[in-house]
């Protein structure tokens, strides 16, 4: 196990170094974006241009700004942003962390209970009526654009219906797990709603597929000749086999999503995760922050990559020896 | 009422174990109606092994897969009777199918690997088995599984009752699907070709083991293969299918030394019999090939291969016993003389 | 429609050597991963023999022998790791690209799976003239014609020309194979289990074809298959493998009526009926030898006799040294410290 720990140790700093050179390089690379340009403001000159480039270190030779980047960010953790010169990237990706946290892993609970109900009933049941129509609900999800779904449902929640029917929705924003657990909740109930639908979707789908494939296996067959029940071999047998390749899948979107991807739903429903940062880093072309985050989402998928292995081959005894 | 009672009565005959009564087999396909398995009737003793004989598209699978009602498939249509200690297994409410499965009727396919949930172990499934059908605690299953993978000449079974189905070599694992088989003592166990997928020297070692603890365990055996050779010194009867229908059946000494339909002559005569060589004698071949189930040959299904047809054989012959043979050993074919042929293989006694 | 017995035939077996094969090695590394110790697998392990043109060497063993890797080196289609082969003199293993065309031509190859071996895209007619294309030996109208005469021989309607593989049955996909290994007019064809995946009654007629076409064309044959009863039929010399070496080697009546090597006499001993109908032992019963344990994997083999951990007659030395591939008195090869000390018959 340690030389297996230490092999996916390995190839995530790869990884990793990999990842934040090219989003160094492309910031860099990208025509149209001057960092020194958006700091210095619309009517700069060149000289203020070129004044402004001094003092953020801007006209050093590319690998020594990376490096010194670097530096910032890992050793002494001091990097700061060039719009709000005050704060500090790496303390603000933290408190930014636990919105996103528990925004995805919400999501993550409430999707795969749906997408397991709807798959497992629909594979089931395949050819009849409830099957179609699940798999119908599925497709309007993933259709459905999640910035959508959620300005449609702070449309309801927040405007028109606020004071009769949903009067119990707080106003957008977070309140942490610890401050007070119902109103936590309460706060991300919309949010976690608006992302599942989607991943519902996706995943419903997915896993009726897998459960049919896994149904037509010849293991299922010789179980059902043992005399177990039904519902022993659909849930034992089926679904415990057809779970290994979506959860692979599965772990792979988290992992994507604790990133930052999330990002649409964060900012429609006001929530400053790191889906949120990013997107303001962006508007701002606020290189360090913008680093920061890719930095921290390519480690969040390398660290989700590696948990899902392990979390697969837990799963799946074949895997492991190989 | 008073004949079904009286077929009741045959069906718990004292020494019958399974009775197959006129199954029937037919399958929906967008191009119409295909015939699987079409009027097969057979008797299996208590003790007995039968051997089934076929090629592909003898229906001999189905049959076998369709005794335990395991083809869910709706667009199946089966018919018939299969007598099972008084009762017409296909008749039976799944509740009761299921007490009869694994628990008095057993079965093994032919790949173990494909056969076993990957992700559980062999004890995990041998105690799954056992618990089926009988009320034991979990350690009490684990024990009795690790007696089971002794008694099937597993080695280091207390370490092998934690393998993975991958872990196992093939010969291992059927060993394994042959004690889960027996776990609960069942009464008949049905062999789909457990030996094809095999070596050699290991289908020699599973036949053995099924042998033995026949003896041991006293429950039938129902084995369809496609090599007669397999079960020529194994089975006490054999039944030879062709095209869904049974062409012979009869004591395996019988129908080996004199066989009656021309398939079966053309099938004992194809294979190399030990010591054969191709300077000195030529194989038997007979031209062409099974007509697959959506073919439908008018009369015999043979006919259009058959070196002795005649026009009686557009009508589909009767399974009865010949004159000069036992009683017990039926043919369906209008020949009144037995072709003179070279027999290939003799009994083994 | 169905054939009966035909006379007794000699072979036209010439004294002239055709295939030479010598000390043949082949390895596959086994999930190399940095870190951990590289692993091989050892399929072929050694092996020598020489083929004479007309005769048929048979080769026989169960997975993991090495027999059907053998095959594919034979044939080029897998580089050898170590050792020659010779087809008239000339050595694959060295060869020019150039030579080593003209060498493909004279080794054509019979695959297992009818069902695999034949481009389902691609008309039979096109499978069939295609390597005489290849090889200049005709042009598109004159492979045709050659094609629907190759198809007369084996025995398929030449009407058949322009279908696909897909609406023939398995026994007429092997035809269509063996067709086309004989566009190239090859000296050698190497069946590899032609007939295992055919049902019984089919085989009876591919391997009559078999041995039909080996006399009209003077053709010499490697046949590997796990089935002895069907190698003994079709060949003059059989090789019996076990875990990439030849253990041994003789006539196949030879080896049928007195196999020295243990793990012979308990092939043989293992199957069902154990009457041997013909040849020297004739009326005789085969002992029911029923080995102990599996058969081992390739990988990791062990240094001395690789058969030994499931030998019935086993000895120390055979745990420490590793027999040699030699000649006995009566000219048969064989590896092992104690040759026909298993008695392969009930008394």
């Amino acid at each position: 196990m340690g030389r297996f720990i230490l092999r996916r140790a390995l190839s995530a700093l790869v990884v990793l170094f990999t990842t934040s050179v090219i989003a160094f390089l492309l910031f860099f690379v990208t025509p149209g974006v001057d960092p020194a340009a958006r700091i210095a403001g619309r009517s700069a000159t060149p000289a203020t241009l070129a004044a402004v480039r001094h003092s953020f270190g801007l006209d050093q030779p590319l690998p020594v700004q990376y490096v010194k980047m670097m530096q910032h960010l890992f050793i002494t953790r001091d990097l700061t942003s060039f719009v709000n010169r005050g704060a500090k990237v790496v303390p603000q990706i933290i408190a930014a962390t636990p919105i996103t946290l528990s925004l995805v892993f919400g999501t993550a609970i409430i999707s795969m209970v749906v997408a397991a109900a709807f798959g497992l009933v629909s594979a089931v049941h395949k050819g009849r009526f409830v099957d179609p129509f699940l798999m119908a609900l599925a497709v309007l999800g993933i259709s459905v654009p999640v910035f959508w779904l959620g300005e449609i449902a702070n449309l309801l929640t927040q405007g028109g219906l606020h004071s009769s029917v949903f009067s119990w929705v707080p106003p957008l924003g977070y309140v942490p797990l610890t401050a007070n657990i119902g109103l936590w909740a309460l706060h991300l109930l919309f949010p976690w709603i608006t992302m599942s639908v989607l991943y519902a979707g996706v995943y419903s789908r997915v896993l009726r597929g897998e459960m049919i494939t896994t149904l037509g296996e010849q293991f299922i067959q010789a179980a059902r000749a043992k005399g177990i029940s039904e519902r022993r071999l659909v849930w034992r047998h089926a679904f415990r086999c057809a779970l290994v390749p979506v959860t692979a899948l599965f772990g792979l979107d988290i992992g994507v999503l604790v990133g930052g991807a999330a990002l649409l739903t964060e900012v429609v429903f006001g929530l400053p995760g790191v889906g949120y940062l990013t997107y303001q880093s962006l508007q701002t072309v606020d290189l360090p922050m913008i680093m920061g985050t890719v930095i921290y989402a390519a480690f969040f998928v390398v660290l989700m990559n590696a948990i899902v292995d392990i979390v697969h081959a837990r799963l799946d005894p074949r895997v492991r020896h190989a | 009422m008073p004949d079904t009672m009286q077929a009741t009565a045959r069906a718990v005959g004292a020494d019958v174990a399974l009775r197959v009564e006129s199954l029937t087999i037919d399958i929906r396909t967008k191009s119409g109606v295909a015939h699987i398995v079409q009027d097969v009737s057979f008797t299996v003793a208590k003790g007995e092994f039968v051997g089934i004989v076929g090629e592909s598209g003898s229906g001999k699978s189905m049959t076998l897969m369709n005794l335990l009602r395991l083809i869910d498939n709706p667009n199946l249509n089966v018919s018939g009777h299969v007598w099972f200690d008084g009762e017409d297994l296909l008749a039976l409410p799944a509740k009761r199918l299921r007490e009869i499965r694994g628990g008095k009727i057993a079965m093994i396919f032919q790949d173990a690997m494909t056969a076993l949930t990957p992700v559980y172990t062999v004890g995990w499934h041998i105690a799954e088995q056992l618990r089926a059908h009988r009320a034991l605690s979990r350690r009490a299953a684990r024990e009795r599984a690790i007696e089971l993978l002794t008694e099937v000449g597993i080695p280091s079974p207390e370490l092998r009752v934690d393998s993975f189905p991958h872990e196992l070599s093939g010969g291992m694992r059927q060993r394994a699907v042959i004690a889960m088989a027996l776990a609960c003592d069942p009464k008949v166990l049905l062999a789909d070709e457990p030996t094809t997928a095999l070596d050699v020297t290991t289908q020699a070692q599973i036949l053995d083991l099924i042998r033995r603890l026949r003896t041991v365990h006293g429950s039938a055996v129902v084995f369809v293969t496609h090599d007669i050779g397999v079960i020529s010194d194994s089975a006490d009867s054999i039944l030879v299918m062709y095209a869904g229908r049974v062409v012979e059946q009869g004591r395996t000494v019988d129908v080996l030394a004199a066989p009656q339909h021309p398939y079966t002559q053309g099938l004992l005569g194809s294979i190399p019999t030990p010591g054969a060589s191709r300077l000195t004698s030529q194989l038997v071949s007979i031209d062409g090939s099974a007509p697959t189930p959506s073919e439908q040959v008018v009369g015999c299904a043979f006919r259009p291969r058959c070196a002795y047809a005649f026009d009686k054989c557009f009508t589909v012959p009767a399974l009865r016993p010949r004159e000069g043979q036992a009683d017990d050993h039926l043919d369906a074919c209008w020949l009144q003389r037995q072709a003179q042929m070279d027999l290939r293989i003799e009994a083994g006694s | 429609m169905t054939s009966v017995n035909a006379s007794v035939r000699t072979p036209r077996v010439s004294g002239e050597e055709l295939l030479r094969v010598q000390h043949l090695v082949k390895r596959f590394p086994v999930n190399h991963r940095i870190g951990s110790r590289r692993r091989e697998l050892v399929a072929v392990d050694d092996v020598s023999f020489s083929v004479s043109r007309g005769e048929t060497l048979g080769i026989v063993g169960e997975s993991g022998c090495g027999k059907s890797t053998l095959a594919r080196c034979v044939m080029g289609l897998e580089r050898p790791s170590g050792g020659a082969i010779a087809i008239e003199g000339r050595d694959l293993t060295t060869a020019s690209k150039k030579t080593m065309r003209s060498l493909r031509r004279d080794v054509q190859m019979v695959f297992q799976d009818p069902y695999d071996s034949l481009n389902p895209r691609r008309r039979v007619g096109d499978i069939v003239a295609e390597p005489m294309l290849v090889h200049g030996l005709a042009d598109a109208a004159g492979a045709r014609k050659e094609a629907a005469r190759l198809f007369d021989v084996v025995g398929l309607n030449p009407r058949y020309l322009d279908r696909y593989p897909n609406e023939f049955s398995g026994g007429q996909r092997q035809r269509v194979g063996i067709a086309r290994a004989l566009a190239a007019k090859p000296k050698i064809l190497v069946a590899d289990e032609p007939v295992s995946a055919l049902d019984v009654s089919v085989q009876a007629q591919v391997l009559n074809l078999l041995s039909a076409l080996q006399r009209e064309f003077d053709l010499t044959y490697i046949f590997v298959s796990h089935n002895i009863d069907v190698v003994r039929y079709m060949s003059d010399r059989i090789a019996v493998m076990y875990l990439g070496r030849i253990v041994e080697m003789a006539s196949a009546a030879d080896i049928y009526a007195a196999p020295q090597h243990p793990y012979t006499v308990s092939l043989l001993g293992a199957i069902p009926n154990n009457l041997v109908g013909n040849g020297a032992a004739a009326g005789k019963r085969r002992r029911r030898i029923v080995l102990r344990g599996d058969i081992p994997s390739p990988v990791d083999r062990p240094s001395a006799c690789p058969f030994e951990p499931r030998c019935p007659v086993a000895q120390e030395i055979c745990r420490v040294r590793d027999p040699e591939f030699r000649t006995l008195d009566d000219g048969r090869y064989i590896a092992c410290h104690f040759p026909g000390s298993l008695d392969p018959f009930e008394a």
